[in-house]
């Protein structure tokens, strides 16, 4: 089943982090949610895709600027709608870039795994 | 579900960036969920279609940034502000620029009239520097605001789904002269309300014209007679007769999915129900029976069942049945009266007209009448039909008084609310399918 093993990790709650153990400097809380309402503030899907249940997951990667440099779909349903919402997804983070997270904890956010459900 | 790997993420052209063949990326350390997404409609910019005659290239550009803003899907860019003003189809976009104006999607055509009116698009996303549909046309030379409404539909079904509604034509009755002595004729149009045809003179009333799926017949409401009979109209000839000698008055017609039967209401001995017809001629069939008035009856797009209104429980309501009548099922169960059902193209919705409190609303439903929900709410509202993507519905508005009706139209998320112009007072409007 997509995402199963994504979501049924047990440190990972909805838009809460699962932390590496061996980060020095983490991640806040704070920094998290920010970074969630920075994004639902830029992605935009049709009105009939709002309740398709459908997903995508996206790996990206940042600058310490806070840009996006690269992004690669880990998954999503291959669909017209899973098309849609991969390409509405990429342009929300890109587009909301840059995000505020502190350098002193760069090597934990400079790779990021997003799973985006309307 | 399918997991989609990089290697078959390339083929489907949507990773993005520029990942090296081979490069392995570290274990992600953080996994975030963003959940919820709002609508807003897409900035598209739309420069001029690139053609040996810049006025001709600017007038069909015009006419697609319109339709797509009028879908209430997109949100076209002022073409003045944009990096370029013309756009050229055949080569790639320096997409830094086009992403450093913020544009994602853009789209670039070229157009030229000669013998035939030879056209071409391209979209490309920006983001994914990647081409998402490119397409060319040959069209007849007559037909210029067609070029641009099938353009039209190409952008919208690349980057919105399913089909587009732009390249399509609407047929209503058009109404002029006081409120009294009001004169009623049939009328036709593109969607947008160019080229305006009037079918009939105005001396005899005609009312509630319906399109067949080839869009060259239409069924409608013919006063000529006395009494109100279905007539059938072939558009290319202007050839008309009557459909059927059954009953004292019929009314209220429709044309199956495949074109080949024509349903309608018959009123007899004040009784009213609902037969059907071959368009080819035969004797009509009685589907069904009792002294209820049952009127109103839609095709669902598969051909097997009808929906229609019936008063036969006490008040008027929406019915379903076999195709072939009897066994008729209620489905409304809302508060009111409701009348005039109408089966979404895509089968997934049926549209209706329903009276409560004083005010008219135009609503839909799931086809077993769950899920109901308004869409516009007015003094008097009705008559809805849906354009063939399943996701707009046109209707009529009339405001009362001495003014006269006009034709509106609303998405099946209650957004976008938009008047139709029409030279006159339009009612009864009935869309037409994409055309061939």
């Amino acid at each position: 089943m997509m995402g199963t093993a994504l979501l049924s990790a047990p440190l990972l709650l909805a838009g809460v982090v699962a932390l590496s153990p061996v980060a020095a400097h983490a991640v806040s809380q704070a920094e998290v949610d920010g970074f969630v309402q920075q994004v639902k503030s830029c992605w935009s899907i049709l009105p009939e895709d709002v309740g398709s249940g459908l997903s995508v997951t996206l790996r990206i990667s940042l600058d310490r600027d806070g840009s996006v440099t690269d992004t690669e779909i880990v998954e999503v349903f291959e669909s017209e709608i899973g098309e849609r919402l991969a390409r509405s997804a990429i342009r929300a983070l890109v587009q909301c870039a840059p995000y505020d997270f502190s350098t002193d904890s760069y090597e934990q956010w400079k790779q990021l795994e997003i799973t985006l459900q309307p | 579900m399918t997991l989609i790997t990089r290697r078959n993420a390339l083929k489907l052209g949507l990773a993005g960036g520029a990942l090296l063949a081979g490069s392995s990326m570290a274990m992600a350390q953080l996994r975030i969920v963003v959940e919820g997404a709002n609508f807003q409609p897409l900035p598209i910019a739309i420069p001029d279609f690139a053609s040996s005659d810049p006025a001709f290239g600017k007038e069909i550009a015009d006419i697609v940034r319109a339709n797509l803003r009028r879908s209430g899907l997109f949100l076209p860019l002022d073409p003045a502000s944009l990096p370029i003003q013309v756009g050229d189809p055949n080569g790639t976009p320096d997409f830094n620029t086009w992403r450093t104006a913020n544009v994602d999607a853009l789209v670039m055509g070229g157009v030229e009239r000669g013998g035939t009116i030879s056209s071409s698009v391209r979209v490309w996303d920006t983001q994914q520097a990647a081409q998402v549909v490119g397409k060319s046309y040959n069209t007849d030379p007559n037909s210029s605001r067609r070029v641009a409404h099938i353009i039209s539909d190409a952008i919208y079904e690349s980057l919105a789904g399913g089909t587009g509604y732009f390249d399509t034509r609407v047929i209503y009755t058009a109404e002029s002269g006081p409120k009294a002595n009001r004169v009623r004729r049939l009328a036709i149009m593109d969607q947008d309300g160019a080229n305006v045809q009037y079918l009939t003179d105005g001396s005899t009333m005609a009312l509630t014209p319906r399109f067949s799926p080839n869009g060259d017949m239409v069924v409608y409401m013919n006063f000529a007679d006395g009494n109100p009979q279905v007539y059938l109209l072939q558009l290319s000839t202007g050839r008309q007769q009557r459909l059927a000698n059954v009953g004292a008055m019929t009314f209220a017609p429709r044309f199956s999915p495949d074109g080949g039967t024509v349903v309608f209401s018959v009123e007899q001995a004040g009784a009213t129900n609902i037969y059907s017809v071959g368009t080819g001629g035969g004797s009509p069939a009685q589907l069904t029976s009792g002294a209820a008035i049952d009127t109103g009856p839609s095709f669902s797009p598969d051909g097997s069942r009808i929906v229609f209104e019936s008063d036969r429980g006490g008040s008027p309501q929406i019915y379903m049945m076999g195709s072939g009548g009897g066994n008729a099922q209620r489905v409304s169960f809302g508060q009111g009266s409701y009348s005039t059902p109408v089966w979404s193209p895509k089968g997934d919705l049926i549209a209706f007209t329903r009276q409560s409190g004083g005010q008219f609303n135009i609503g839909i439903m799931n086809p077993d009448g769950s899920g109901e929900r308004m869409l516009y709410s007015s003094f008097h509202a009705e008559g809805p039909t849906w354009a063939p993507n399943g996701r707009v519905i046109m209707f009529f508005q009339d405001p009362g008084g001495n003014d006269g009706p006009k034709l509106m139209s609303v998405d099946i998320w209650g957004r976008n609310l938009l008047t139709i112009p029409t030279e006159s007072y339009a009612s009864d409007p009935a869309w037409s399918g994409l055309r061939a």
